[in-house]
């Protein structure tokens, strides 16, 4: 028995490190602008972190709509990485890929919370209301 | 130059009786325990046959990354003037830390030792590490988890000198280069003592 | 902030780099430190200033962003990754690099980017400075999280932090600090920056940090102009001059040449893109430097590094920048402008 205790040496590893956590929401909703064209939105955390490390609008996806009016998307939130869920939008009126660029008209943003997060199905409407602003300013 | 000369010299008087380091006899049993620079463990080897000796490791690198394994050593070669043997293993990897690892490994090393009182070896290892992470997935319907893996490689040598001090004793210094998770790593160095305490 | 410079490999992972592996193992062996003699350039000494480095703490820095560094420790370091930077991030450490590479001063940036990159007070950075204040001088910084509500409080404490005789200008990240260059009311940062008479230093270009902005009014520039021409009296320095670290290419650095062209107050900083692991070819820095005297602003260069890094990076952001002047013909006039002539004059230091 003694000359087989060495294999006891070797030690199963019970219990993994644990897994990142996504929060699946399907998101449904509306975008609403007097303008038209391509609309990207941010998909966002509230808030993270405490004392001086406390931040706000997170990004942790985005995507393209091809202009305004209705849409779905299914995110998936991380857990680790902050509270609550905001969507940010603006709408891409050129098509040059820049919001607001130097010399071009201005272009539409909006920003919205929403307040049923956490919830596995959320409706948002989201107004473009504000020109030339990022998430911070809104 | 002098500091070998210095090893060679306490060698000598304690002119101990063991098999060479790479070998060890059928029925044998042979306990390590290694300390350093990054790395620190325990080991245990058995000889099943004259050739063939099982063995199993833990070992961790700052106690923050543990890696164990169980494998097969093959003696090929145990002359007067060589030995050349291989280790073949399977284990896993276990690294809680800022960058977090785990996951199966798989790792073979080939030592070739010059036989004597004092032996200095050169063993050459490759470790295939399969990194796996996993993502939960909460959805409404019911939670899914993912893996992903990556393979990542530790590939190197280490360069080391064994000798004996008594009859069940030996002494084991060593410097080891290489990759670690398919990077660069800083060279590590240990010291180890073997202890069969009987043939 | 960038603690290391990496370059990824070809499963787009970030690998620390040959020249890297070596000036770490050279460095814990041998130690770092030389007598400070100089910057050598066309067999003259110069003197050097590099006006673009990082302190902080560990646990000033987002998880996120920490184990994108840690990443790029090389093992076992990346195992206990905190210990390693608090060292190479102090006074002590950042000297010895200065010493190692032959630049008589350094300037330590404060940093407020809890999105991204972590936070170094301006209470840090003076204390930084402290523990050698005939070596380091300092850039301070502000929030601009919830500016609605601490504006006026954040901009009183830039303007308290600059009143100490060692912090001696303002540093912005937009892409780090997640705020627009054309949003005019940050624009109160600039008016103190002009009374003060103290340069602004704003990072341009994408960075490759996480939770950074990768979006065009955060990053391009082009962004700043309004702000450029509405404070004359203001100095811009555009750091990183646009470069696309994520893609090692110039990004928008003509951009950054244009503002130079047009404004008198526009200067640039190549710092970080330099280095190995950003331009593996070595083709990017010198073409900068060659353009910028194509355009006649070699008096609008400033030196910069974005260290410490890794131990000698700063040497050897050094020995890449002589080569990249000696490759684009830079005279000894011109390297003693970028090295430090145009620093001390925008930075009103005397020589």
């Amino acid at each position: 028995m003694i000359k087989h205790m060495h294999c006891l040496l070797f030690l199963g590893w019970t219990g993994c490190l644990a897994p990142e956590a996504l929060y699946e929401v399907e998101l449904s909703g509306t975008v609403m602008s007097d303008q038209s064209g391509p609309v990207e939105l941010w998909f966002m955390h509230a808030s993270r972190g405490e004392g001086v490390l406390e931040t706000e609008h997170i990004i942790f996806d985005t995507t393209w709509l091809d202009s305004e009016g209705d849409f779905t998307y299914t995110l998936q939130v991380p857990q680790a990485g902050g509270e609550g869920l905001e969507i940010y939008g603006w709408q891409d009126t050129n098509e040059d890929g820049a919001h607001c660029r130097p010399g071009t008209d201005p272009e539409l943003s909006g920003l919205v919370e929403s307040a049923d997060y956490p919830s596995h199905a959320i409706e948002i409407e989201l107004e473009l209301f504000a020109e030339c602003e990022g998430p911070e300013s809104l | 130059m002098k500091w070998l000369t210095a090893i060679l010299l306490l060698a000598l008087p304690l002119q101990a009786e063991a098999d060479s380091r790479s070998k060890i006899s059928q029925g044998a049993t042979e306990w390590t325990a290694k300390g350093g620079f990054a790395w620190s463990g325990v080991a245990a080897r058995y000889g099943v046959s004259p050739r063939v000796a099982t063995l199993a490791e833990v070992e961790t690198a700052l106690f923050v990354r543990w890696e164990g394994r169980a494998g097969l050593q093959i003696q090929w070669l145990d002359s007067e003037a060589w030995a050349l043997d291989t280790t073949l293993a399977l284990g896993a990897v276990r690294q809680e830390s800022t960058v977090s690892r785990q996951g199966p490994q798989a790792s073979i090393v080939v030592r070739i030792s010059k036989t004597g009182n004092v032996e200095p070896y050169l063993a050459i290892h490759n470790r295939e590490f399969l990194s796996m992470t996993s993502t939960q997935v909460l959805s409404e319907e019911d939670t899914t988890t993912r893996w992903e893996t990556e393979l990542l490689h530790a590939r190197g040598g280490t360069l080391g000198v064994v000798f004996p001090t008594t009859k069940h004793f030996m002494v084991d210094i060593g410097l080891q280069m290489g990759s670690m998770d398919s990077a660069f790593a800083i060279p590590s160095f240990f010291t180890a003592v073997h202890w069969r305490p009987s043939k | 902030m960038s603690l290391f410079t990496t370059k990824p490999s070809t499963d787009g992972k970030p690998r620390i780099t040959a020249p890297k592996q070596w000036a770490w193992l050279l460095c814990l062996a041998m130690g770092c430190s030389e007598d400070p003699s100089g910057f050598l350039y066309e067999e003259q000494m110069l003197e050097a200033v590099d006006m673009h480095l990082h302190s902080g703490e560990w646990s000033l820095i987002p998880p996120s962003t920490q184990s994108y560094l840690a990443s790029n420790f090389p093992f076992p370091f990346s195992l206990v990754p905190g210990q390693l930077a608090e060292q190479a991030l102090s006074a002590e450490s950042i000297v010895d690099q200065l010493d190692g590479a032959g630049l008589k001063q350094g300037v330590v940036f404060a940093v407020y980017a809890p999105h991204s990159v972590g936070v170094t007070t301006n209470e840090m950075v003076i204390a930084t400075i402290a523990e050698a204040p005939d070596r380091l001088l300092g850039l301070a910084s502000l929030r601009v999280d919830n500016w609605e509500e601490d504006s006026e409080s954040e901009l009183a404490a830039l303007d308290a932090a600059l009143a100490h005789d060692e912090m001696i200008g303002i540093k912005l990240a937009h892409a780090h600090q997640h705020f627009r260059m054309d949003d005019p009311a940050y624009y109160d940062i600039y008016e103190i920056a002009a009374q003060h008479q103290a340069p602004i230093y704003l990072h341009t270009g994408p960075s490759p940090f996480p939770g950074t902005m990768g979006a065009a009014p955060y990053t391009d520039a082009s962004f700043l102009e309004e702000a450029i021409a509405m404070f004359p009296d203001a100095n811009f320095i555009l750091g990183h001059v646009g470069y696309d670290f994520t893609n090692k290419a110039l990004g928008t650095f003509e951009t950054c040449l244009d503002l130079a062209t047009r404004y008198e107050n526009v200067y640039l900083e190549p710092s970080a893109l330099g280095s190995e692991g950003s331009d593996p070819t070595g083709e990017n820095y010198p073409a900068i430097f060659r353009r910028a005297l194509e355009e006649g602003l070699a008096n609008r260069m400033i030196y910069g590094s974005d260290g410490p890094q890794y131990p000698g990076f700063l040497a050897s952001y050094a020995e890449r920048t002589r080569i990249a002047m000696e490759s684009a013909d830079y005279t000894l006039e011109d390297a003693e402008l970028f090295l430090s002539g145009n620093f001390e004059r925008i930075f009103g230091l005397s020589r």
